[in-house]
């Protein structure tokens, strides 16, 4: 027994009568005519005539046969199996496949909208009293209504979601109706509902596939956390995965798209992956995870955001520009501005707004450059210095160092010994390595007598400074005091250029307050902000003002979020950008203790079947697959047998002497 | 069918410059344009005879006797007329009728052109059509009011009965002279073991026979049709077929067929000829003139 998940489809088969039509509309009639002799045509001309009528024939049920075969394989057919479908004399089944939040693969915005038209049209959509078999339920949409309120729970709530679905049953279809569901959440709090619903329609048949043990695929992902660059231009997402979902060892795969492009392809080597991507080239968009080679295939959006990374202009003048494009120059920088000559960089710094300058190894011909770089670094602006062959010491010290106080520098010194570091300092400039090389050695190293403002990040031998950082408000300079051009000046595993400026550029624009957002759909954040984001104007992801905005002295209250997506908070001269993500809390012990859970309906004498969804997927896959993929095979072997009694016939053909 | 339409003048003035010749060696009474196996008076020198008494003293060579001193005479080949044998298949198959005219009246048209040819050369004329077992006969005559009654036979033909060669070959042998022409016109529709022995009677008579197979262009190609149900004109019998799906096939057979009788054809000395109702008559005639000559027995 068998039925069709797309009984639709069956209209189709009327299309049997196009090729029928047209073998017996197209026969030409017969033409009587008269001939002198069948001495010729009688023997094997004959007996060929014969064969080609039967090839005709057999061509004909062939053909017919191959497009039944594939009519049939697209209405879905369904085997019917004995505990999957308990009643045989059901009149209607209807499958609902869970749609609810959890399962949708792809979240479009749309949470709180659609779901009830959808679901009544749906079951609209069902005849009473016809044998349809099964029908999928759309998987779209939230179950919950379009209702302002934020939801109870963060991805719907299943209990409520499910009984609705039954609640709309028995006004839609007759009483002998069977009701598999599928769900993967805590179901059982919604047998109340289900009660109800048993009340009102005592035949109800319920067979419920217990997926709880695989846990919510929404809950599959328990948080998503994008890192910004440390010192590798990589971002770094981590994600955690939930303790109850059940993964076979050794063989999930952890997916990242973004879009429809997939950026990683990792196996599966723990609960809590840690996957390095290069830096996007678009700085805000919505990304996927994708648990592949599971039996949850759960999927989990993210969107993601780097804080304003085109406001700012980078200016570089002198050498070691191969170092530049490793800082994934086109996506955090609005622009890079290229100078040899640091001079033409500083007449450039109020004219293109710079507020990042990289000077490596580039002489300043003129005292009133250093006179400006320095009004530069007091008025806010972010230095680093890198020494070289081309150097002017004296200048850098007279005009630049002295009167920031910074310290002097002195001569070429060559340096062998234990290297010290400040270690908070220097964590945010870059990552050292966990244990430094016993024998650490710096070649060409610069003299220097610190200020009593500078703050030295790295020495060596003790007393000998190598990186030296002097801040003057929101601006400051960081001074390397190796020869910049020397690329083996240490084996400690640093480069000298790359984390410096990764350092200024996250201390800078990298602040918690910008940091790529991860929140609940329920929840609020706070926000510490200038006044140029004051009167706050924040819009959704779709672009409509956000209502849910409180601010006072200068903290912004944002929240809940009834949408995911990016969120913008615009400012006078900046507009900042929230990535909201939603993952869930902590799940109810799991797997369902069904004895226990069904104890209530046993009074209504409920006819409530559980199937452990590794059987249903069995039987959903027995029934599924094996008969449409064998119609399908089938179409193909009569194909290949349509080949075989064309080439046949032709063969058995008596060549004519 | 009249002759006198399909027959016309211009068509019998351009017969004058073709002849009826026969390859072999015929036996007639009257001087004509065939060889004779008795010596005459024609020009073609035969062979030397030493003189006896009675040999006409003017056919004595005299340059001879001066070199060797022998009597000898010169004997010369005779001319003789032929008795031309003209055979017609009019069984219902040669009614089959594609485009002007049937194969039957196509035939007539042929055979009567023969005979004039023959009538030309003072061969006496022989007429013999049917289909097999009581065929209409004519004796073989000269003369301007045979050669009418020849007519008059042919266009009273009718295409009916069964095609059996092998009885309409046996009953013109047993009136046959030997040494004579025969020209057999038919469409050879018949399993050819039957036309095969009827040729051999023939041959047995000494004759110099042609076949002439008259085809219409229908039966050369087969329908254009994609079906037709056919209805055999002898025997009644129908079947359909697919044109399309066969037409290859029964082509082949026909050439099988007509390589077969060609073949038998060579091996009894018989000369074969294949025309087509399409073909003018002029041309089919000259086919039929030029048939090539397998050998002479």
């Amino acid at each position: 027994m068998f039925s069709f998940l797309s009984p639709v489809t069956l209209w189709f088969t009327a299309l049997l009568a196009i090729p029928l039509a047209i073998h017996f509309l197209g026969r030409e009639r017969l033409k009587k005519m008269p001939f002198p002799s069948l001495l010729l045509v009688r023997g094997d001309l004959a007996r060929s005539m014969a064969r080609h009528r039967i090839k005709n024939w057999l061509l004909l049920a062939l053909r017919t046969l191959l497009l039944l075969c594939l009519l049939v394989a697209l209405t879905n057919p369904v085997l019917k199996r004995e505990g999957f479908y308990p009643d045989a004399g059901t009149h209607v089944s209807a499958l609902f496949h869970d749609g609810l939040y959890g399962r949708i693969p792809l979240d479009d915005g749309m949470l709180l909208e659609n779901h009830q038209r959808n679901r009544l049209s749906f079951l609209d959509s069902l005849s009473p009293g016809l044998n349809i078999g099964s029908v999928l339920a759309p998987s779209s949409g939230n179950p919950l209504g379009s209702g302002a309120e934020p939801p109870e729970e963060r991805f719907g709530d299943y209990p409520r979601a499910v009984a609705d679905l039954l609640a709309d049953i028995p006004t839609h279809l007759p009483a002998q109706a069977h009701i598999p569901v599928f769900t993967d959440s805590e179901w059982v709090q919604s047998l109340p509902y289900l009660i109800r619903a048993l009340h009102d329609n005592s035949a109800l048949r319920i067979a419920i596939i217990d997926y709880s043990p695989l846990a919510s695929r929404a809950g599959a992902f328990r948080a998503v956390e994008v890192e910004p660059p440390g010192d590798s231009p990589l971002l770094a997402l981590r994600t955690e995965l939930s303790p109850a979902l059940e993964i076979p060892q050794a063989e999930g795969r952890l997916q990242i798209f973004r879009g429809r492009q997939l950026l990683q392809d990792t196996p599966f080597l723990d609960r809590q992956p840690y996957v390095n991507l290069e830096l996007p080239d678009q700085r805000r968009f919505k990304g996927k995870l994708r648990l592949e080679g599971t039996p949850t295939h759960a999927v989990k959006e993210f969107h993601f955001s780097i804080p304003n990374p085109d406001r700012l202009n980078l200016g570089h003048a002198g050498t070691t520009l191969s170092s530049l494009p490793s800082l994934g120059g086109n996506s955090f920088f609005k622009q890079v501005i290229h100078s040899t000559h640091g001079d033409g960089l500083v007449r450039e710094i109020k004219e293109k707004n710079l507020r990042l300058l990289f000077l490596s190894n580039a002489p300043l011909a003129s005292p009133s450059a250093y006179t400006a770089l320095r009004e530069y670094v007091q008025g806010g602006g972010l230095l680093i210095l890198g020494l070289g062959s081309r150097s002017d010491i004296s200048l850098i010290n007279r005009h630049l160092l002295q009167p920031l106080e910074a310290g002097r520098i002195g001569e070429i010194i060559e340096s062998n010994g234990p290297v010290s570091t400040h270690l908070a300092s220097m964590a945010g400039a870059a990552t050292l390595p966990p244990r430094l090389p016993a024998h650490t050695y710096l070649n060409r190293l610069f003299s220097f007598s610190p200020g009593a403002e500078s703050r030295s990040l790295l020495s060596v031998d003790q007393a000998k400074p190598v990186v030296i950082s002097r801040t003057f408000g929101a601006g400051g300079i960081l001074l390397w005091l190796t020869d910049i051009d020397d690329l083996e000046w240490t084996n400690l595993g640093l480069s000298p250029v790359t984390p410096l400026l990764h350092h200024h550029f996250h201390s800078s624009h990298w602040s918690d307050a910008w940091k790529n957002f991860t929140s609940a759909s329920d929840s609020v954040m706070e926000l510490q902000l200038g006044p140029e984001f004051f009167p706050p104007k924040v819009t959704d992801p779709d672009g409509r003002p956000f209502q849910g905005v409180s601010a006072s002295q200068g903290t912004l209250i944002l929240g809940p979020f009834p949408r995911l997506g990016l969120y913008a908070i615009a400012g006078s001269h900046d507009t900042l950008h929230l990535a909201v993500n939603a993952f869930p809390s902590a799940s109810s012990a799991l797997p369902i203790d069904w004895d226990s859970a069904l104890r209530p309906l046993e009074k209504y004498g409920a006819r409530v079947q559980i199937i452990p969804y590794r059987d249903s997927l069995a039987a959903l896959q027995d029934s599924f697959s094996p008969l449409w993929r064998a119609l399908i095979l089938a179409a193909i072997l009569l194909l290949f047998a349509e080949g075989l009694v064309s080439a046949f016939m032709s063969f058995r053909r008596k060549p004519v002497a | 069918m009249e002759l006198n339409r399909t027959l016309s003048p211009e068509y019998v003035s351009r017969l004058k410059g073709l002849a009826l010749k026969a390859r072999t060696i015929v036996k007639g009474s009257l001087t004509g344009r065939h060889l004779s196996p008795f010596h005459g008076f024609s020009s073609e020198f035969a062979q030397y005879k030493r003189y006896d008494a009675g040999d006409d003293l003017r056919r004595i060579d005299w340059r001879v006797f001066g070199k060797r001193d022998q009597l000898v005479i010169r004997q010369h080949r005779d001319e003789t007329n032929a008795s031309i044998y003209l055979v017609v298949d009019s069984s219902a198959s040669m009614g089959y009728v594609d485009g002007a005219m049937s194969k039957l009246d196509y035939a007539a048209a042929l055979t009567a052109s023969v005979a004039l040819l023959g009538f030309q050369q003072r061969d006496a004329l022989s007429l013999l059509h049917g289909s097999g077992k009581a065929p209409d006969f004519l004796p073989p005559k000269t003369g301007a009011g045979h050669l009418r009654l020849v007519f008059e036979s042919l266009e009273g033909m009718r295409a009916e009965g069964q095609t059996d060669l092998q009885s309409l070959l046996d009953r013109a042998a047993l009136r046959m002279k030997s040494h004579s022409l025969t020209y057999l016109f038919t469409d050879l529709w018949q399993e050819p073991a039957g036309i095969i022995a009827g040729m051999k009677n023939v041959r047995a008579q000494r004759q110099e026979m042609t076949i002439v197979q008259i085809l219409t262009p229908t039966e050369e190609r087969f329908f254009d049709h994609a079906n037709v149900e056919l209805e055999d004109m002898e025997t009644r019998d129908r079947l359909k077929v697919s044109a399309r799906h066969m037409r290859h096939g029964y082509r082949e057979l026909l050439e099988a067929h007509r390589n077969l009788l060609r073949r038998e054809c060579f091996a009894s000395g018989v000369r074969f000829a294949s025309v087509s109702t399409d073909q003018p008559f002029y041309q089919a005639l000259q086919t039929v003139l030029s048939a090539t000559t397998p050998g002479v027995r």
